[in-house]
């Protein structure tokens, strides 16, 4: 099954539900973990917190692998970083090293401009983010956002 | 590794865990009275009602990187789970990592790996809709490194994190949230060390000889 990386809204605990056969959510997560995937179906979560524990960010990283993406892009809180230009990789080194050989410049405008534009609307700079950079380089950009030791390569589904 | 805590569940009649002997180390605090009984005829771990319940094994395991595992079921509804939970606070249920198997309808199941500081819960990773009935026993095992935290079940690693946020608690135990009935428990629990200090540590081969006999 494919892997792919979606920048996801948190969101926070439910309330409990009337039924108690019922799974309760009642967990911070991404909006990820609430789409209704009708097939097997992992995802890994950065969600850094505050002292508080409740999460930093309105927003974290998840790295997602199934065959059904259905739900998961019709929901738009759930982005998709790399707008498809990552492909179909099983492995993650082979999903690291297909970012390795692609830049900015090399994505179709509109894929460019998505990427830009979401990264300008969660605060971050795209001034580092010109045409000659790498997608390993824009996901350390929006991961190390979120944590700044964040490394991409223990960020995995087995 | 060296062992520090088990528990086969094994009883003579119905048991409320916290009245339980395990067979190596300390007992059971539960997080609510009546939380937990050890079924005679089940040979496991029952949790009783629709809440989801935590119990700690009171070995202090010494350090805060631990191997913490239990064979496991849990019905298909997908209120019920049952796991194992490590970097548990002493005397508190309010800290801990955890992962678990959950119900996820007829046909196939849940693993979950979470976090748990000061009752605030944030789920780190998950696989859903796996294929294979909750029902069916499986090994599952937390492994607590500084470096990362990774679930397993029967040996395979299935969940990782990189999440290193609770630190310092040295106690582990399970979580669970059983129904009413057997069809959601655990067995065979243990606790192991992976410097080999803490805890009542016992030599690996009479532990095993131990689980041969109850068995």
């Amino acid at each position: 099954m494919p892997l792919r990386y979606y920048i996801s809204n948190v969101l926070p605990p439910d309330p409990p539900p009337t039924d108690p056969d019922v799974a309760w959510k009642n967990s911070y997560r991404l909006a990820i973990s609430d789409a209704n995937v009708n097939a097997p179906f992992s995802y890994h979560f950065e969600i850094p917190p505050l002292p508080d524990q409740t999460p930093a960010f309105a927003w974290g990283l998840a790295i997602c692998r199934t065959t059904v993406w259905t739900a998961i892009d019709a929901d738009a809180r759930n982005f998709r970083l790399f707008q498809g230009d990552e492909g179909d990789q099983e492995t993650l080194e082979d999903l690291l090293a297909r970012l390795d050989s692609r830049t900015m410049g090399a994505l179709t405008t509109a894929r460019r401009n998505n990427i830009r534009n979401k990264a300008t609307g969660l605060g971050l700079s795209t001034a580092d983010m010109g045409n000659t950079v790498s997608l390993r380089v824009i996901l350390q950009k929006f991961a190390r956002f979120l944590r700044p030791n964040f490394d991409e390569t223990k960020f995995y589904i087995p | 590794m060296a062992t520090v805590g088990s528990a086969t569940f094994t009883v003579g009649s119905d048991t409320g865990i916290e009245s339980y002997t395990p067979d190596v180390g300390a007992g059971f605090t539960q997080e609510a009275a009546n939380a937990f009984t050890a079924i005679n005829a089940g040979d496991a771990l029952r949790g009783n009602g629709t809440t989801t319940r935590h119990a700690r094994k009171e070995d202090d395991i010494g350090d805060d990187d631990m191997d913490v595992s239990a064979d496991v079921t849990a019905a298909t509804s997908t209120a019920r789970l049952a796991g194992v939970c490590g970097r548990m606070a002493s005397g508190n249920f309010a800290n801990m990592y955890r992962g678990y198997v959950q119900g996820s309808g007829s046909g196939q199941n849940d693993l979950v790996l979470e976090k748990v500081v000061s009752n605030v819960v944030t789920e780190l990773a998950a696989s859903r809709n796996r294929a294979g009935e909750s029902t069916v026993s499986r090994t599952i095992k937390l492994q607590i490194r500084t470096a990362d935290k990774k679930l397993f079940e029967n040996g395979v690693e299935i969940l990782t994190t990189a999440d290193d946020s609770l630190t310092g608690n040295n106690y582990a135990g399970l979580i669970m949230n059983g129904g009413t009935n057997i069809t959601t428990s655990v067995d065979n629990f243990l606790s192991e060390s992976v410097s080999g200090g803490g805890g009542a540590v016992i030599p690996k081969f009479i532990y095993q000889y131990r689980r041969r006999r109850v068995a």
